[in-house]
């Protein structure tokens, strides 16, 4: 992993990385492990620069692939920096930017995070706070005496709790949350109704819900 | 008119596709299209389709989308045939969504908790049958092009080329062991790939998770009514080549107002006409998320939102060709 291919990933996972190498960039991430566990930990030290909650899932990841590493097979080699200490992303964009002394200023704010800010967060939430953990729901009950007109089974849009303004950012770039609130509803259901989606699977729900509006 | 200036927009591009040459070039370099030999007619999609339906995976998923990247978490189970899914954002907000036999429940940003019904495997096809690569001709090309590796794994390169631009195309990679699909590539009109979706670890056949509790789903709103096409108050009148009405439905939307779906595809893309007769405050104009695009307006006192996975133009074109019918059905 070259530190120019760390930068770049650095660049991505900022969405400041130019068209032109995102393409490149991926297919290295693809294939070498180091570059998935640099992006893991740029992932993380955003998300907590950004002051968003962070999901306990980042720290199963790299345990896993320490845990693969003792364990013998492993699907995807782990890296030799899994178990370094983290480097602060920022910090690291930082330096080329804007000099050696920015960066460890912010390798020192970084190190402060890590060690006094970062474990409350990981701290699973509280019963009946906002998780993205969704109940099982039962299959819904066969529409009867619908007239059918191709499709066997048809979609229905259900709200199961009134949708209120979209917290955090316009991910339609509208100024309007009830709008955006009826777009994403709108979206889910086409989703789930067209037809040929059937065959890619949950895939493009990935779409729905990993787009995130410009950070 | 703003109307009559969309339509003018929206099919100036058909008459001078950008890049057009580009479509030609792209056949004649074609590697091998899946419908030349016999032997490589085994349905691409039907691999998708057993895989999908049958293999307990998980793993993670990047999704790359205007020069950003998501990462996501992904679990699959399924059980005497029920299929049962889950998609957790590991950045960002927290937004996740379930599959559970027919039901998808999705909570995104917020207080949105959003449960709709899955369309069950094999009804792909414009009209309820499974999906074959030769009904996508002579919009798209299936193309075999060779094999690559991801996620540590050998996959089977397929790429369904768009004969023109108002579609978009997608290029599959399956896994050669099971026929999953590893990583998606959607291809805009100028042969550049919008997005990706690849999965960077994957899995397969792991433990199942613990049991969940189970929870009912809160009363539902009336099912909706399936409504013949010819007692349709609506009607389209110069759709984008290819794009034919395949579904369409009557039912209630979160505040009790009537809300009528209507699908349209092209075999493969698909794109959601949503007309509501309420006042409600709704798009004005073209809104996206990443290559989905959606336009709404007035159209004969009705709000009508078109949403798809689909060029912009094509879908302002769709929503340009909307008109109500006289003598249908109010």
């Amino acid at each position: 992993m070259s530190e120019q291919q760390r930068e770049h990933v650095s660049a991505l996972a900022d969405g400041e990385l130019e068209t032109l190498l995102v393409g490149p960039t991926i297919s290295a991430l693809e294939a070498n492990a180091d570059l998935k566990a640099a992006w893991e930990r740029y992932s993380l030290i955003g998300s907590a620069l950004r002051g968003e909650a962070l999901r306990p899932e980042y720290r199963q990841i790299a345990a896993r692939v320490s845990a693969e590493l003792a364990a013998g097979p492993i699907p995807i080699s782990a890296s030799r920096d899994a178990h370094r200490q983290p480097r602060p992303r920022a910090a690291e964009s930082s330096r080329s930017r804007r000099g050696h002394y920015a960066g460890m200023a912010l390798a020192a704010s970084a190190a402060f995070l890590a060690v006094y800010a970062l474990p409350p967060l990981f701290t699973p939430s509280a019963p009946g706070s906002t998780s993205p953990a969704l109940a099982l729901v039962t299959p819904p009950r066969a529409a009867s005496g619908a007239t059918t007109l191709s499709p066997p089974t048809s979609s229905r849009l259900v709200t199961l709790t009134p949708a209120g303004p979209a917290e955090g950012r316009a991910r339609w770039h509208l100024a309007a949350p009830e709008v955006e609130s009826k777009l994403d509803q709108f979206l889910v259901n086409h989703q789930a109704s067209a037809p040929a989606n059937g065959i890619k699977g949950i895939f493009p729900y990935a779409t729905v819900v990993g787009y995130e509006a410009g950070r | 008119m703003k109307r009559d200036a969309e339509v003018a927009a929206a099919w100036s591009l058909r008459r001078r596709p950008r890049l057009g040459w580009l479509w030609p070039l792209l056949a004649s370099l074609a590697v091998t299209q899946v419908a030349a030999s016999p032997e490589s007619e085994v349905e691409p999609f039907e691999r998708m389709r057993q895989a999908l339906s049958s293999l307990n995976y998980s793993g993670v998923l990047v999704y790359s989308h205007d020069n950003r990247m998501e990462t996501l978490r992904i679990v699959q189970r399924v059980t005497n045939g029920r299929v049962q899914a889950e998609l957790e954002s590991l950045n960002g907000p927290p937004r996740g969504l379930k599959q559970d036999g027919g039901q998808v429940t999705c909570r995104l940003s917020g207080q949105h908790l959003i449960a709709v019904a899955q369309r069950a495997l094999g009804q792909e096809g414009r009209h309820g049958q499974p999906l074959k690569a030769r009904d996508l001709a002579p919009y798209y090309l299936v193309q075999s092009q060779g094999q690559a590796r991801v996620a540590d794994r050998q996959t089977q390169v397929v790429g369904i080329m768009p004969t023109d631009a108002l579609r978009y195309g997608y290029r599959f990679f399956l896994d050669t062991q099971t026929g999953l699909p590893l990583k998606l590539d959607l291809i805009g009109g100028d042969a550049r790939t919008l997005e990706q979706l690849m999965f960077t670890s994957l899995t397969l056949d792991p433990e199942p998770p613990a049991a969940e509790a189970e929870v009912l789903p809160p009363e539902a709103n009336d099912p909706p009514t399936l409504t013949p096409t010819e007692d349709l108050p609506w009607t389209f009148a110069d759709l984008p080549p290819g794009f034919e009405l395949v579904s369409a439905e009557r039912t209630l939307d979160a505040s009790g107002g009537t809300l009528e779906h209507l699908v349209l595809s092209d075999g493969l893309a698909a794109i959601s006409v949503y007309v509501e007769a309420s006042e409600e405050e709704g798009l004005q104009g073209g809104s996206r998320i990443g290559a989905i695009h959606a336009h709404g307006g007035k159209v004969a006192g009705h709000h009508i939102t078109v949403v798809g996975e689909a060029p912009a133009a094509t879908v302002a074109a769709v929503f340009s060709a909307v008109q109500r019918q006289e003598g249908g059905t109010p």
